[in-house]
């Protein structure tokens, strides 16, 4: 027999009949499914592009071009330079490891450290013939590649 | 010696390089570096770009740049700061970002280049590619950020820090991103509900 809605002071809004129903699931149990715009996206990722022979040939002969510029690099004995730094300099000489005069001294190299780090993260490089130890090495300025158009901004 | 080979490819399989070791032996001269990382990141990034340009061969062009990114940067790699896989979900991004601003500038507003993946199919198969190429679409017309964030979350599957590390914004950003991204989703496909069979769910 359904409890009626007593009155404890307080409006009775809900029925509190739930005792005597049997233990099945209400509406409000159901276990939570994904919502279907997500399934529908999760399925798209399914029907992914895959890397045809032709790409894939073009990114390795990249990828061999640019790792014989490092085995040139390394086979060029490396300059002696006044502030010769501890570890041996067996990597193409980067232009970090300039001494820090050329750069402008501390002011300019925290400059150059936080376009550094910029550059990491947009895949930016010095220009190959900075790996190089050349005289162009010695007279052009520290430029880190970084196309204009990759600043976006945020929209939110 | 083949027996050496064989070994050596049984022991990579049971315990791959690490995508840092890879870097470094990549950066000095191993020949078979290039290969196992293209061979991990080249389908992420080609089917990331896609999703974004909703165009194959842009995708493609867009893919081989991130790729070669990663070669050019290998000597400076730095694993403390990114997986391989982030970074490159990073650098891709921008790359679209770049390709998208040119095709705005170019006066190319109206995306009228056809979705890389529209597939005729059989009568059975057709509502479903039906919806597929109408997501697709609708996923086109989304603001830049939004498409990114949905994508990221929903399709590539990262988690929400991660998409922030590569949208270079905060964790909240990104699931503000998300959800608007997807609300846009749903306004763009409810008109075509009944058509596409969404009704009968």
């Amino acid at each position: 027999m359904p409890r009626a809605a007593e009155n404890w002071g307080t409006t009775m809004n809900k029925r509190h009949d739930d005792e005597q129903q049997p233990a099945t699931g209400t509406p409000n149990t159901r276990p939570p499914v994904p919502d279907p715009l997500t399934q529908e996206l999760a399925q798209l990722g399914q029907n992914a592009a895959r890397p045809g022979g032709d790409l894939l040939a073009r990114v390795l002969a990249d990828a061999e071009a640019v790792q014989a510029g490092y085995r040139r690099a390394e086979h060029r004995p490396t300059r002696p330079t006044p502030t010769a730094a501890a570890e041996p300099d067996t990597a193409p000489l980067r232009w970090w490891r300039m001494p820090l005069g050329l750069l402008g001294g501390a002011q300019g190299l925290a400059g150059l450290a936080s376009a550094a780090v910029a550059g990491f993260w947009i895949g930016a490089y010095p220009p190959a013939s900075v790996a190089d130890i050349g005289a162009s090495f010695w007279g052009v300025s520290i430029i880190v590649e970084i196309d204009d158009d990759l600043f976006f901004d945020l929209e939110d | 010696m083949p027996k050496d080979h064989a070994k050596a490819a049984g022991q990579e399989a049971r315990h791959p390089t690490p995508d840092a070791a890879l870097m470094v032996l990549y950066a000095n001269g191993d020949p078979g570096a290039a290969q196992m990382l293209a061979a991990r990141h080249l389908p992420r990034v080609l089917a990331f770009a896609t999703r974004m340009l909703n165009d194959a061969a842009e995708a493609e062009d867009i893919a081989q740049e991130a790729m070669m990114r990663l070669w050019r940067i290998a000597p400076d790699w730095r694993p403390d700061v990114a997986k391989v896989s982030t970074w490159l979900y990073r650098v891709t991004a921008n790359l679209c970002t770049d390709r998208l601003r040119q095709r705005s500038r170019l006066g190319d507003l109206e995306d009228t280049t056809e979705p890389a993946d529209s597939t005729p199919g059989a009568e059975a198969t057709l509502i479903v590619a039906d919806r597929a190429k109408a997501l697709q679409q609708a996923l086109a017309d989304l603001p830049e950020r939004q498409r990114q964030a949905v994508i990221l979350r929903h399709i590539e599957g990262l988690d929400n820090p991660t998409i922030a590390q590569v949208m270079d914004t905060g964790v909240e950003a990104v699931e503000s991103l998300v959800a608007r991204g997807k609300r846009g989703l749903s306004a763009r496909l409810a008109p075509r509900r009944r058509e596409l069979g969404y009704d009968h769910e």
